[in-house]
């Protein structure tokens, strides 16, 4: 049997459109608003800056920075597993129809 | 040809061919663990408990980080179990890691180009350690606690303040948890992050 390139094109596109959403999204419920939680935390603790001692401060503030790169890390995460999904429904969606043309097991 | 927009996606895209050219499943993020799962909410429930407790007595020797009662250090003990709990999740996303590295360096690298200066870059690219990126956001929150520890320790007499809470819990160690939380959570669910 030849390939349909047409069924193939359908089955990844259809596999891979929703990568877009998925990684909008967790953009938009996640790292948006954890990132403007620690903004508003960096504003409170200068405008409280005569509680901390200066060291105390300055660790304080080290720890917004660290948070605000763990949100990225972890919206690059969300984006790998998004990206790893699509790819794999992609694969699994032509699977049967490449094996089937080559006639042995090409895609396990 | 049409390029692909999302800035990191362009690094995945051979990745694809790979996994096509293989002809098997990719994975790119490591498994969900359970353990990971659960050791994460009890240190959040932990941090948030240990947290309250210093504020409220705050600016007595109970609320300060040498405090010492019976012969222990209860305060300083505290960082040292949770710092000791993280290492073994560590080590547990060690055993079944995905890549050697996060790709987050470069989204970072982009995020903050332009509110940073450039000599500021190497900072932030640094605050991320080289290796998968579930590895790499545990250290992240190891290292979390020990900017908590740092701090309760430069307060001195006076310990964790009130207005210390939503620093701590809400922006700084919680916003830490939340992000590794949110992620194994995405990994049990399927990539869904709520919304």
């Amino acid at each position: 049997m030849a390939l349909d390139a047409t069924a193939l094109v359908d089955g990844m596109v259809s596999a891979g459109e929703n990568l877009g959403s998925d990684i909008w999204n967790s953009i938009q419920t996640f790292a948006v608003p954890e990132l403007q939680k620690i903004a508003t935390q960096i504003v409170a603790i200068e405008q409280n800056i005569n509680a901390f001692t200066p060291e105390g401060a300055k660790a304080l503030l080290d720890m917004q920075l660290r948070a605000s790169v763990a949100v990225i890390v972890a919206m690059t995460t969300l984006t790998l597993l998004a990206v790893q999904k699509a790819i794999n429904e992609i694969l699994a969606a032509i699977k049967g129809v490449v094996n089937q043309a080559v006639k042995f097991g090409l895609i396990a | 040809m049409t390029r692909l927009r999302i800035p990191g996606l362009r690094l995945f895209a051979p990745l694809a061919f790979l996994a096509l050219a293989g002809a098997c499943s990719i994975h790119l993020v490591s498994d969900y663990d359970e353990q990971i799962d659960n050791g994460l909410t009890q240190l959040n429930t932990d941090v948030a408990v240990f947290v309250t407790k210093m504020i409220d007595v705050a600016g007595t020797p109970a609320g300060t980080y040498s405090y010492k009662k019976n012969d222990a250090y209860p305060n300083k003990e505290f960082y040292a179990i949770q710092e000791g709990k993280l290492d073994t999740l560590i080590v547990r996303a060690q055993a079944h890691k995905a890549l050697d590295q996060c790709p987050s360096t470069a989204v970072i690298e982009r995020a903050v180009t332009a509110a940073v200066p450039r000599s500021e870059l190497a900072r932030y690219s640094a605050q991320i350690p080289k290796d998968d990126c579930s590895v790499a956001l545990l250290q992240l929150v190891k290292g979390g606690i020990g900017d908590l520890r740092k701090f309760h320790e430069a307060q001195g007499g006076a310990g964790i303040p009130q207005v210390a809470k939503d620093p701590i819990l809400i922006g700084g160690v919680g916003a830490l948890i939340r992000a590794a939380i949110t992620v194994e959570v995405a990994k049990k669910t399927g990539a869904r992050t709520g919304g």
